[in-house]
């Protein structure tokens, strides 16, 4: 039997979607899916580039430069933003198939085409968020569906405002729809699929909070 | 299995709405950015204050004929209205009827004696007819001779009458001519009337000046001097002029009702032709003129109570900045204090923005020249460019 990749169809019916995953003996579309979450997130990304979202950084330095220079810079900033919505992704996607791979016995395309599915999740995400950044001023890291805007109440440290960022609703559901994935394709207990998931997860949010605080005040 | 579903959905909203209450209410600690579409550097222009008001064009002087009683009654107008008159020009004859009277007098007297006259010589003619036809030395001629030369006498003497006549006639003449008003200007008739208390003739200079008003909200900022720009309306024509004069009471009667207009006079440097009297005009009066100041657009500005603002991006944040205003002309608004040319201002400002907000501006699509890429410093080119990798973490 063949599985067609369908993350949509994934995030909506996972139970179905992936027990068809588990009975299939190959899968199909796998690279285009992801080359199409991929061309998005880039796009999404020049997008916010382009109306300056997360340009605070940049715009500190505006009297710095002459019109010409500062043009010159947002091209730049463009450029590295753009290439970060393709390698972070990316990155995302085969670190987390790679150590899953590692931790249970399972086809690696298998492992991608779960992975896919929580890409969308994370576009849909920013889809969600984009409006609110142009419109109403909110940064990255206060996204009203994450626990980010409980961070200045409770801490002055950056880093745990990062981390906390990382809680949001979106993650959950991914994490959620992870676990219904794994679960179909090991058959394993629920506690330790779950345990083994939120651990890749908190992995990858120091790594995300750390790139976050990148450290560049001071500059 | 529903009803677990059911109370996770309740709580995420519920989070959801303190998320939303916890970034948008009043006092949200959580800080924000400010999309500034547009900003601006304040520039160093001339800028003028002006006044913009109406007006119509009017004679430079008015001379006023009045019905003068010791010249007697009118007996005729001699102009007509509109008519176009000269220094000289008979404008009215007054009528004295006893000086008719007295030169109708001298005239019968003069048919008088001139009937005498003519008789005295067909008499003298007679006379020395007869005399010559009588005999040498007779008494007869002789008698003849003295009857003519006493017909003589008498003639001469009503001559001498008649020249007397003759001057008190010439005289009354001369009396009567002065009856006739003359004008002493050159201009237009402008208006004949006959009710007692307006004057009889106007007669309105060839000249214009242009007159205009002004609201009592705008009357301290003008004064004697000042120039102004008269624009025929529809037309692309424009004269220059400056205030001639400014009236001190409001055209119409003041009232407690309605606020007052005054008057102000326009002196044309230059005659505009073919623009009757009473044409209506738009003026644009420059009270205040500055050269070298900074200005911004108006739009930039805004009030708060009786303090005005502007947005300064400073370092990346919003800086709510307290200035001083100059003047203002048209979209263009004098800063005269707190604000430097080079520092970037919001050109408009809105209610989200706050001091302190972090500012993003969008991105500018234009080519770099690879001189603007050298003077950048190689930190300065990773710097930036990491920054954009790493802000898509998320």
């Amino acid at each position: 039997m063949m599985y067609k990749s369908n993350p949509l169809k994934e995030i909506l019916h996972p139970k179905i979607a992936f027990a068809q995953l588990r009975e299939a003996e190959r899968v199909k579309n796998v690279i285009l899916v992801a080359l199409l979450l991929l061309l998005m997130n880039v796009i999404l990304s020049l997008l916010r580039a382009y109306f300056g979202i997360g340009t605070e950084e940049l715009t500190k330095h505006l009297d710095r430069y002459t019109g010409e220079q500062f043009a010159f810079l947002q091209l730049l900033f463009a450029f590295g933003h753009a290439l970060g919505g393709l390698c972070v992704p990316l990155l995302f996607l085969f670190i987390s198939s790679i150590i899953y791979y590692l931790l249970f016995d399972i086809d690696f395309v298998k492992l991608l085409t779960i992975q896919l599915p929580i890409l969308l999740i994370f576009l849909l995400e920013d889809l969600f968020l984009f409006p609110f950044q142009l419109c109403f001023g909110v940064k990255d890291l206060f996204s009203p569906f994450s626990l980010g805007v409980w961070g200045p109440y409770i801490t002055k440290h950056a880093f745990i405002w990062a981390l906390l960022r990382t809680v949001s609703l979106f993650s959950i559901w991914a994490i959620s729809i992870q676990i219904i994935a794994l679960r179909s394709l090991t058959e394993k207990s629920v506690q330790r699929i779950a345990m083994i998931v939120i651990a890749v997860y908190l992995f990858f949010a120091l790594l995300a909070a750390a790139g976050t605080e990148f450290p560049f005040n001071g500059f | 299995m529903k009803r677990w579903k059911r109370y996770i959905f309740i709580v995420i909203v519920l989070c959801i709405c303190a998320n939303f209450y916890i970034l948008f209410h009043a006092q949200s600690k959580i800080p924000k950015s400010v999309y500034v579409n547009e900003r601006t550097k304040p520039e160093k222009t001339n800028i003028k204050e002006t006044v913009h008001t109406t007006g119509m064009t009017v004679p430079t002087e008015r001379k006023f004929i009045y019905y003068n009683p010791q010249l007697g009654a009118i007996d005729e107008i001699l102009v007509t209205k509109g008519q176009e008159i000269q220094v000289g020009t008979p404008l009215i004859r007054y009528v004295d009827e006893e000086i008719d009277r007295e030169i109708h007098r001298i005239a019968r007297k003069k048919e008088q004696l001139n009937a005498q006259i003519e008789q005295l010589s067909k008499d003298i003619d007679d006379y020395t007819a007869m005399s010559s036809s009588a005999k040498e030395d007779s008494i007869e001629k002789m008698q003849w001779e003295e009857k003519a030369r006493e017909a003589e006498r008498e003639k001469t003497l009503l001559e001498w009458q008649m020249k007397e006549y003759e001057e008190q006639q010439h005289e009354l003449t001369e009396k009567k001519d002065e009856l006739i008003v003359e004008s002493n200007t050159a201009g237009v008739v402008e208006e004949i009337s006959y009710d007692k208390s307006k004057p009889l003739i106007t007669i309105a200079s060839p000249s214009a000046v242009v007159r205009g008003k002004v609201k009592e909200e705008t009357i301290g900022k003008l004064a004697v001097g000042q120039t102004a720009t008269i624009n025929v309306p529809n037309e692309h024509e424009s004269f220059a002029g400056t205030i001639a004069d400014i009236g001190k009471f409001p055209i119409k009667e003041a009232s407690f009702q309605e606020k007052s207009e005054y008057p102000f006079t326009v002196q044309l440097n230059e005659q505009p032709k073919q623009l009757p009297f009473g044409y209506h005009v738009n003026i644009t009066v420059v009270t205040k003129e500055k050269n070298g100041v900074i200005t911004v657009p108006a739009e930039a500005v805004w009030h708060e109570k009786t303090k005005a603002f502007v947005y300064v991006i400073h370092n990346g944040k919003l800086e709510k900045r307290n200035v001083i205003l100059g003047i203002k002309h048209g979209k263009k608004q004098e800063i005269e204090q707190g604000l430097r040319q080079n520092e970037y201002i919001v050109s408009h400002p809105t209610k989200q923005m706050k001091h302190g907000m972090d500012v993003i501006v969008p991105f500018e699509v234009a080519k770099p020249r690879k001189e603007t890429i050298k003077q950048l410093s190689k930190w300065d080119i990773v710097k930036h460019f990491l920054d954009g990798f790493f802000r898509s973490f998320y």
